[in-house]
C-alpha cells in the first residue's frame, strides 16, 4: 500500500575548489619539507639513505588521502621541498632529480595499490582485509620495488654498496609506512576531532598509555648500555614495550595503535642513530636495522589485531544499534494498533519526538497532500529545540530549509515524511534510511486510516444531520422492511393524529405498521401503500408515490408517500411522509379557478350566439304557430278531417320536442357544475356542438362538413369542457371566415391517432394564423370584439384532460385546429 | 297546370325547414289558397319555367341561395311576383336590405296567420281577408 522512495542527497564529496587544492599544495610542501630535514637529521654517514624517510610516508598518505584526479597537485608540490633540501648539497642535480623520481614511484605504487584494493582514507585501517592488502601493497611491495631502483642510483652515482643502500632504505620506508602513513592519514581523515569526539575517560586512558610508553621507550631506546649487561638490557627492556602497544590495540583501536607504533618508532631510531638501545653494542647501522625489523615484527600482528577488535566493535555497534532501532519501531507499531482516530494526531507527535531523539535528528516533518490545494502542507512535525531561549518562537521548518536537501524524503501514498541533518552530522546510512522507510509505513498507514474514519464519521453526521433537517417523516427501511433509521417528523405527525399505532414507531418497527401510522388503520389506502413499498422493495419498480386525503380535526388534509430505493447491494428503501395538503389545496383552487373561467367564456360565447339562438328556436316555434292555426282553420270551416288534424299535432309535438332540445343544449352550455369525467363518444358530442351553431353558420353563409372515423373509442372526460373545445374551436374557425363571401366551408375531422390517441380537426378556410405561437395565451386576439379567451380555455381544458392541442396553417390557405386526447376502454372506468 | 283557368290564388313557400313548409301548406289550404313548396331557391326558380305563382313566401336564411338572392334574380328576370320575406332573424338592418332589394313585405318568425294572409291579400292586390 506504501509507495515508497527514499532520496538522499548528499554533500559534493571534496568540491574541486582553488582553495582546497591550494591548501593541499601548500600542506604537502610543508611536509615534505619538514620530512625531509627530519630524514637528514637521522642518516647515518656515509650511508645516503636516512634511516627513517618520512617524505616518502608523507607523499603516501597525502596521495592516498587525495582523490586520483588530483594526484598530480601532490607530486607537483613536493618538487619545490625536494629541491630545497637536496640541491646545494654535495649530490648533482641529477642524482636530487632522479630520487625525486624514485620517491614518487613508490609513493604512487604503494596509493595506486591500496587503492585499488582496499580503498581510501582511515578505514583502510578498520579492517583486517584492508589491513593485510595496505601491508602488503604499501609496506613491503612499493618499497622493494622502488629500494631496487633508489639503489641503482645511489650505486651508479655515488658508488655506495648496492645492497647496504638496497636494505638501508627498504626497513626504513617499510617501517614508516607501516607507522607514519596510517598515523597521518587518521590525524588527517579525522580533523584533528579524534580528542573532541571520544569521552573524558578514553583521553585520560590515551594520555596514561601514551606517558607510560615514552618512559618505558625512553629507558628502553635512550639509555647507554653496557656490555656487561648485555643479555639482560637486549631482551627484557624492549619486551615492556610490547604491553603498551597491546593496551594500545585493544582498548584504543587502529588510531592509537598507530600512534603509539610512531612514538616507539621515533624514540627508537632517535636513541638508534645516537648509539643508545637496545643494540647500542652493534655498529650504529647495524643498531638501527635490528630495531627497525623489532618494530616491523611488531607493528604488522598489532595493525591486524587494533583492526580486527575495531570490526568486531563495529559490528557490534551496529548490530546494537539496529536492535535498539526494531525495539523503537515495534513500540511505535503497538502505538498505533487499535488506535482511535481522535488520538492519531496526538501519538503521532509524540512518536515523531521519540523518533527525533532516537536518530538524532534537528527536525522531522510529515507533509500531507491537501486535496484542497493541491499541495503537500506539513501537517505533523517534530524540532529538536536545543537551547531554548525565552520569548524567542523556533520557527517550524518549510519546505526551503536548507536541511532538506540533505536528508531523505520518504514518500507515501498519504504523504511525505521529512527527516532533518542529523545533530551530530553523521551521515544517513542505507540501513538507516530502510529503518525509517517501516517508521514512514506505520505512520502513513495510520493517517490512511484516520483519513478513513474522520470521511466516515463526516458522512454518519451529514446524514444524521440531513435527516433530521427534513420537514417531512422519514424511515429508511431495510431490505425485510424494517425501520433502521427515523427522524423526528415522525412524533408530532403521531400525535397530532392521535393515531394509536400498533407496536408504536421505533427501529426495527415493519413498514406495516408505519403505513398504519401514517395513513390510518382502517383506511383504505393502506392496501395500496403495503403494495408500493413490496414492489419498491423487491426491485419490481423504481419508485412508488400516493397521495391520499385524511380527515383530521380541523379539516381535510391530504399526504404523500414517496419510497425509493435505498442505493446498496443489499436493497432497502427510504420512506418519506409530507403534508401536501397547501400543495393540494392550490391545485383545488386552480382547478376552481379554471372552471370559472370556462363557464364564464361560455356564457360569454353563448351571448355571442344569441341571434343563432333565436333563430334555431324560432324555426319551430314558427312550424307549431302555423301549424295550431290551420287546425284552428280547418275545424272552424267544418271542414275538419280527423287524419289532417292528427298529422298536425304530430307536427306539434315533433317541432315542440326540437325547441327543447334546442333549449336543453342551451341550458346545458350555462350550466355551472363540477367536472365528472364520463365515457363520450366525440362523434355524438361534436354533432351536438354543430347543431347548436348550424343557425349560425347559416346566417353566415357558411357550411359545416363532417368527416367522421364510425370505429371511434370513447374518451373520458367532462361533457360540458369538450363541448365547450369544440363550440370555442368552431366559433374560432367561423370568425375566421367571417368575410363578404360567405360562402365558406369548415370541415370537422375525427380519426383514431398513434397509440390509442384520438384526434380531432377543425379545419377552416379563413385568414390562417398570424400571430405565431401565441393563439393558445390568454387575452390574445385579433377581433374588434372578443376576448381572446377561446383557444385559451380550450387549451386548459384538453391539457387537464392529459391530452395536446395544436394549430397549423393549411398549405391552401385557412388553418386546421387539433386536439388528441387518449382513448379509454370502457372496462377501466 | 298549364292552361287551366286558376280559380283560386296560387302562392308559392320557398323554406328549407320542411315543418315550416307542412304547416304553412295546412294554413293556405285550410284558407282555400293553393300552395305549391320549395324546399330552395334553386327549385323554386326551375319551377318558373311552368307556373309563375301569384304570390311568393320565401325563407330569408336557407342553404345554398339565400331568399335574398333569389329576390334579386327575380327581379333581374323582370319577373313580377309580389315576394313576402319570412325570418327568424328579426334586425332592422335585414329588414331594411329585403326591403330595398324589392320584396313586397317582411315577416319575423313566428307570425300570427291573420297577419301573413292579411299581407298575401294586400300584396296580390286583391280584396279583404278570405
Amino acid at each position: 500500500m506504501i509507495a515508497l522512495r527514499a532520496g538522499t542527497v548528499w554533500r559534493d564529496d571534496r568540491a574541486d575548489t582553488l582553495l582546497q587544492s591550494a591548501g593541499l599544495a601548500v600542506a604537502v610542501t610543508l611536509g615534505y619539507y619538514i620530512g625531509s630535514l627530519v630524514g637528514f637529521a637521522l642518516t647515518v654517514p656515509p650511508m645516503s639513505p636516512s634511516l627513517l624517510w618520512p617524505p616518502n610516508a608523507i607523499l603516501t598518505a597525502a596521495l592516498l588521502l587525495t582523490p586520483p584526479r588530483r594526484w598530480w597537485i601532490v607530486l607537483l608540490a613536493a618538487l619545490p621541498a625536494h629541491l630545497v633540501t637536496q640541491l646545494g648539497g654535495p649530490r648533482p642535480t641529477t642524482f636530487v632529480l632522479a630520487v625525486f623520481l624514485t620517491n614518487c614511484s613508490e609513493a604512487v605504487l604503494a596509493a595506486a595499490v591500496v587503492r585499488r584494493f582496499a580503498g581510501h582514507g582511515a578505514a583502510i585501517f578498520h579492517s583486517l582485509r584492508t589491513v593485510v592488502i595496505y601491508i602488503v601493497g604499501a609496506g613491503f611491495l612499493a618499497p622493494v620495488v622502488s629500494s631496487f631502483l633508489d639503489a641503482s642510483l645511489v650505486t651508479l652515482m655515488l658508488g655506495q654498496s648496492y645492497w647496504l643502500v638496497w636494505r638501508t632504505r627498504l626497513f626504513a620506508n617499510t617501517l614508516t609506512a607501516l607507522t607514519l602513513v596510517p598515523a597521518l592519514i587518521m590525524l588527517v581523515e579525522a580533523r584533528w576531532a579524534w580528542p573532541r569526539r571520544e569521552t573524558r575517560r578514553k583521553i585520560a586512558e590515551a594520555a596514561m598509555l601514551w606517558l607510560g610508553l615514552m618512559l618505558v621507550g625512553w629507558s628502553v631506546f635512550e639509555e647507554p648500555t653496557g656490555s656487561s649487561d648485555f643479555d639482560v638490557m637486549l631482551t627484557i627492556p624492549l619486551a615492556f614495550i610490547v604491553p603498551f602497544l597491546v593496551w594500545a590495540a585493544v582498548r584504543l583501536g587502529p588510531t592509537g595503535t598507530c600512534l603509539s607504533l610512531m612514538t616507539v618508532e621515533v624514540l627508537a631510531i632517535m636513541g638508534g642513530t645516537s648509539g643508545r638501545g637496545p643494540f647500542a653494542i652493534l655498529p650504529p647501522a647495524d643498531n638501527v636495522l635490528s630495531l627497525q625489523v623489532v618494530l616491523i615484527v611488531l607493528a604488522i600482528p598489532l595493525m591486524c589485531l587494533a583492526a580486527l577488535i575495531e570490526e568486531r566493535q563495529q559490528a557490534q555497534q551496529a548490530l546494537e544499534s539496529r536492535l535498539r532501532f526494531e525495539e523503537v519501531l515495534s513500540r511505535l507499531s503497538r502505538a498505533f494498533v487499535h488506535l482511535p482516530s481522535d488520538d492519531v494526531d496526538r501519538t503521532i507527535d509524540v512518536w515523531l519526538r521519540r523518533l527525533g531523539e532516537h536518530l538524532g535528528v534537528r527536525h522531522i516533518t510529515i507533509f500531507q497532500l491537501s486535496t484542497a490545494v493541491k499541495t503537500f502542507v506539513p501537517t505533523h512535525s517534530w524540532t529538536a529545540q536545543p537551547e531554548p531561549v525565552p520569548g524567542l518562537e523556533v520557527p517550524g521548518p518549510t519546505a526551503a530549509d536548507d536541511d532538506l536537501h540533505d536528508v531523505p524524503l520518504l514518500i507515501t501514498d498519504s504523504g511525505v515524511l521529512s527527516f532533518g541533518a542529523r545533530a551530530n552530522g553523521a551521515p544517513w546510512s542505507a540501513a538507516m534510511i530502510a529503518q525509517i522507510r517501516l517508521v514512514a509505513e506505520v505512520f502513513g498507514n495510520a493517517l490512511a486510516r484516520k483519513q478513513a474514519e474522520d470521511a466516515l464519521r463526516l458522512s454518519e453526521a451529514m446524514n444524521a444531520g440531513i435527516l433530521s433537517s427534513l420537514r417531512s417523516s422519514v424511515a429508511v427501511l431495510d431490505q425485510r422492511g424494517r425501520v433502521v433509521a427515523l427522524n423526528e417528523g415522525w412524533s408530532p405527525f403521531a400525535h397530532e393524529h392521535d393515531v394509536a399505532c400498533v407496536g408504536g414507531l421505533a427501529i426495527g418497527t415493519s413498514y406495516g405498521d408505519v403505513c398504519r401510522l401514517a395513513i390510518g388503520p382502517d383506511s383504505p389506502h393502506v392496501e395500496a401503500a403495503l403494495r408500493g413499498i413490496q414492489s419498491v422493495l423487491d426491485g419490481v419498480e423504481p419508485s412508488f408515490v400516493l397521495e391520499w386525503p385524511r380527515a383530521s380535526s380541523s379539516a381535510e388534509r391530504w399526504f404523500e408517500m414517496a419510497v425509493m430505493p435505498l442505493a446498496r447491494a443489499e436493497g432497502g428503501a427510504v420512506l418519506s411522509l409530507t403534508d401536501i395538503t397547501r400543495r393540494k389545496q392550490m391545485e383545488i383552487d386552480a382547478q376552481q379557478m379554471r372552471q370559472e373561467l370556462a363557464h364564464f367564456t361560455r356564457v360569454s360565447t353563448m351571448g355571442e350566439l344569441a341571434a343563432s339562438l333565436a333563430h334555431e328556436l324560432n324555426q319551430p316555434l314558427a312550424g307549431i304557430l302555423a301549424n295550431a292555426q290551420a287546425g284552428q282553420r280547418f275545424l272552424a270551416s267544418g271542414t275538419a278531417d280527423l287524419d289532417e288534424i292528427r298529422a298536425i299535432l304530430a307536427d306539434i309535438v315533433a317541432d315542440d320536442r326540437r325547441a327543447g332540445e334546442v333549449i336543453r343544449r342551451l341550458r346545458e352550455m350555462l350550466r355551472k357544475a363540477a367536472p365528472s369525467r364520463v365515457l363520450l363518444d366525440l362523434n355524438v358530442l361534436i354533432g351536438d356542438v354543430v347543431k347548436m351553431l348550424s343557425s349560425d353558420a347559416l346566417i353566415r353563409g357558411l357550411s359545416i362538413t363532417f368527416d367522421f372515423d364510425p370505429k371511434l373509442p370513447p374518451v373520458a372526460a367532462d361533457r360540458i369542457e369538450l363541448q365547450q373545445v369544440v363550440l370555442n374551436l368552431l366559433v374560432n374557425a367561423m370568425e375566421a371566415m367571417a368575410g363578404p363571401a360567405g360562402t365558406g366551408r369548415i370541415a370537422v375531422r375525427t380519426a383514431c391517432g398513434d397509440s390509442g390517441m384520438v384526434q380531432v380537426s377543425v379545419q377552416d378556410e379563413g385568414t390562417g394564423i398570424k400571430g405565431n405561437g401565441h393563439i393558445f395565451e390568454p387575452f390574445y386576439t385579433t377581433k374588434a370584439e372578443g376576448m381572446g379567451m377561446g383557444l385559451s380555455i380550450a387549451r386548459s381544458i384538453i391539457e387537464a384532460h392529459g391530452g395536446r392541442i395544436w394549430a397549423e396553417n393549411n398549405p391552401s390557405g385557412g388553418a386546421t385546429f387539433h386536439f388528441a386526447l387518449a382513448s379509454t376502454t370502457p372496462e377501466i372506468v | 297546370m298549364t292552361g287551366v283557368t286558376r280559380t283560386r290564388l296560387l302562392v308559392a313557400i320557398v323554406d328549407d325547414e320542411e315543418s315550416v313548409r307542412t304547416s304553412l301548406r295546412r294554413l293556405f289550404r285550410a284558407s282555400a289558397l293553393d300552395a305549391a313548396t320549395f324546399a330552395s331557391g334553386q327549385e323554386f326558380l326551375d319551377a318558373l319555367a311552368t307556373q309563375v305563382p301569384d304570390c311568393l313566401v320565401l325563407d330569408l336564411q336557407m342553404p345554398g341561395l339565400s331568399g335574398l338572392e333569389v329576390q334579386r334574380r327575380l327581379t333581374a328576370g323582370g319577373i313580377p311576383v309580389p315576394t313576402i320575406i319570412i325570418s327568424a332573424d328579426d334586425a332592422p338592418e335585414t329588414r331594411e336590405r329585403c326591403l330595398s332589394a324589392g320584396t313586397a313585405a317582411y315577416l319575423c318568425k313566428p307570425f300570427d296567420d291573420r297577419i301573413l294572409l292579411s299581407m298575401i291579400a294586400r300584396v296580390v292586390g286583391g280584396g279583404g281577408e278570405p
